[in-house]
């Protein structure tokens, strides 16, 4: 274990930075294989906010995909320009409402009773396709759930961290890691878009993320923090401004729409992160893997149903 | 990994005072679980407003 200042980077933080995977991983090969995004791009910014938020608030702080506008962009097979232009509308909205304090007021103004409403809500939503998705395959599932049950609290074998290793075994003996070849340097690219797409995306979905956002995003995920990090508050309007940044820049280099997430805070907490280290080894793993990506690693999820199955691997074990 | 976060989530209902919060959480979860988070969230604050005036009438009462 290292430990520099507040910032501890052992195995049960890299457990916990793999909490919120479930969140990342389906959404993100969605975007990368129907809307085709440059994987590049999409990691590496995923992987500089992770690290830029875990210096800022020297907590597990999880970055996770906007759903709404993922799963409009997925479903309705936007373009890149597209896609990237609804995380610019989205970073001017969030910093507006930071600047403004509108999101300070909407905070103050929700009852504990919604707050912890929205937490068991978001709960519910988790756990019940958990359990869909592991019908057929029980015994696996069962597998796991005693696994992380069994190295939760483990300094040397972490649950995620088994869990993940198991995902990788799992890939190996059915040929998904088969054939992706020696490694290649890649850069995310400058990307540009159109008003119109800013303002098309922002009526087709962006709408329909704020209230989710300022639910899940914001004011769940401060209550979660102040109850998890009771000495170290973060205000509901600095979260929104966070965000707000991290749209209007990431956009323009191949970043998708980014939040923050009270289940993904749930999820890192659980399986291990207590400090900003997490966010930084999630940040590394995830600069890592877009910039020394195996070449056709990712355009062959494109290509083939097959390939798609190795991250599935990775979303079973984590929805188990 | 899925459900036990969800489970964790779950757990904090322990907060809530039974009386009087069931109501609106109750509210926010079936609207939210049921349609989507923004729903569950406008429903649970009209059910908190409702049920804030209906004790305000029965306190007067």
């Amino acid at each position: 274990m290292v430990k520099i200042k507040s910032f501890e980077f052992s195995l049960r933080e890299l457990a916990g930075s793999m909490g919120d995977f479930g969140t990342l991983f389906p959404l993100a090969v969605g975007y990368i294989a129907v809307c085709g995004l440059d994987p590049c791009g999409l990691l590496v910014m995923m992987g500089i906010a992770n690290i830029v938020t875990g210096i800022v608030y020297r907590l597990p702080m999880p970055i996770e995909p906007m759903k709404v506008l993922a799963v409009v962009a997925i479903a309705a097979h936007w373009t890149p320009s597209m896609v990237y232009a609804s995380g610019f509308a989205m970073g001017v909205v969030w910093l507006l409402f930071g600047l403004t304090n509108v999101i300070g007021f909407i905070a103050k103004n929700t009852p504990l009773s919604v707050v912890r409403g929205i937490q068991i809500a978001l709960g519910v939503l988790l756990a019940v396709p958990a359990v869909t998705m592991i019908q057929g395959s029980w015994a696996l599932g069962i597998i796991s759930i005693l696994l992380i049950i069994l190295f939760r609290d483990s300094r040397w074998a972490p649950a995620a961290v088994v869990l993940m290793l198991m995902g990788l075994v799992i890939m190996y003996f059915r040929g998904d890691l088969a054939g992706l070849g020696g490694l290649g340097l890649t850069l995310p690219m400058p990307m540009l878009f159109s008003a119109k797409d800013i303002f098309t995306t922002f009526v087709d979905g962006g709408l329909a993320q704020i209230p989710l956002t300022a639910t899940n995003a914001v004011i769940a995920t401060a209550a979660l923090i102040s109850q998890y990090f009771p000495d170290k508050p973060v205000t509901e309007r600095k979260l929104a401004i966070n965000m707000g940044v991290m749209n209007l820049a990431f956009p323009f280099f191949g970043g998708m729409p980014l939040c923050h997430g009270c289940g993904g805070l749930a999820g890192q907490y659980y399986f291990g992160a207590r400090t900003g280290g997490a966010n930084i080894i999630e940040g590394v793993i995830e600069i890592c893997l877009g910039l020394l990506r195996p070449p056709g690693s990712y355009s062959s999820f494109r290509a083939s149903p097959r390939r798609s199955s190795a991250p599935c691997c990775f979303w079973w074990a984590w929805s188990s | 990994m899925l459900f036990l976060v969800g489970l964790e989530l779950v757990k904090f209902v322990r907060d809530i005072k039974w009386s009087l919060d069931i109501i609106p959480l109750s509210v926010t979860v079936i609207s939210a679980v049921f349609t989507n988070m923004a729903v569950g969230f406008a429903a649970g604050i009209i059910a908190d407003r409702l049920v804030a005036f209906y004790s305000r009438g029965r306190q007067r009462a």
